[in-house]
């Protein structure tokens, strides 16, 4: 066994309508401040006061046995402290499964809640632990939904959340 | 004039989150959204009379002593863009 990994990054999200719960984060292109050369990136920015999401859809890889668990690497617009709120969302269908993909939904969503660094543009990762996986399996089509809960109690930090990519790690068979 | 209502301080939190961006924000949500309190009442009262205490000192501790000169400026700029009937597309 050992450990797998998925790449979800900011250019091949899939961002929802903008309609009642289904609310997007912004899309930006950031340029470093550095000197020139710089780094040029995408980031989604996570909305402090709602709950915002992206999804990315895959194919599970063949080796994909069991424990996957979210990576989300962001960075605060300008908080240095509190916390912020991740949920992490599966939907799995398996060849053959008596589903409509066309009117899937997702498993119960996955929480983590983590403190911000002292420091606003400093990366941080969170680490969801997905327990609610929808039973997926090797070869499903996979769809992982990414949020910030904006408005959960527990999400203290002010401003927004700058997402620059994630990862969904797995134990291999 | 009235203060302003729930849901506009609400708004006015949100609108600051939005536009105070890029410098450090040493303060959590519910502490900036007890500041937009203290900062529309105290408007309020400065335009009725003499108010009794600074702007500064009508801001709760943990924000005062958080937040930078700047940042209640913009405060008070946003509360008092608020109180003169006027929104902002960011802040709802």
């Amino acid at each position: 066994m050992a450990t797998g990994t998925i790449l979800l990054s900011v250019g091949g999200a899939v961002l929802p309508d903008g309609s009642a719960t289904n609310l997007a984060p912004a899309l930006q292109r950031r340029k470093s401040s550095g000197t020139a050369p710089a780094p040029y990136f995408l980031e989604l920015w996570f909305d402090a006061a709602t709950e915002e999401w992206a999804a990315w859809s895959f194919r599970m890889p063949a080796d994909f046995a069991s424990g996957p668990v979210l990576k989300v690497q962001y960075k605060m617009a300008s908080a240095t402290s509190g916390d912020v709120v991740w949920a992490g969302s599966i939907a799995a269908v398996t060849d053959g499964d008596a589903t409509d993909v066309d009117a899937k939904v997702f498993a119960t969503a996955n929480t983590a809640t983590v403190t911000v660094p002292g420091t606003a543009g400093y990366i941080d990762e969170a680490s969801i632990t997905m327990t609610n996986a929808d039973s997926a399996a090797a070869g499903d089509f996979v769809v992982v939904r990414i949020a910030r809960q904006g408005a959960a109690g527990g999400d203290t930090a002010t401003g927004d959340a700058e997402f620059v990519g994630a990862a969904l790690t797995y134990t291999t068979t | 004039m009235a203060v302003l209502t729930t849901q506009q301080r609400d708004a006015v939190a949100r609108a600051f989150m939005r536009l105070v961006v890029a410098e450090p924000c040493a303060f959590l949500k519910a502490t900036l959204r007890t500041a937009v309190d203290n900062a529309d009442d105290w408007a309020e009262s400065a335009g009725a009379s003499q108010p009794a205490t600074s702007f500064n000192a009508a801001l709760n501790a943990t924000f005062r002593n958080a937040a930078t000169a700047t940042q209640k400026n913009a405060l008070l700029a946003l509360v008092c863009w608020w109180r003169s009937g006027r929104t902002l597309p960011e802040g709802g």
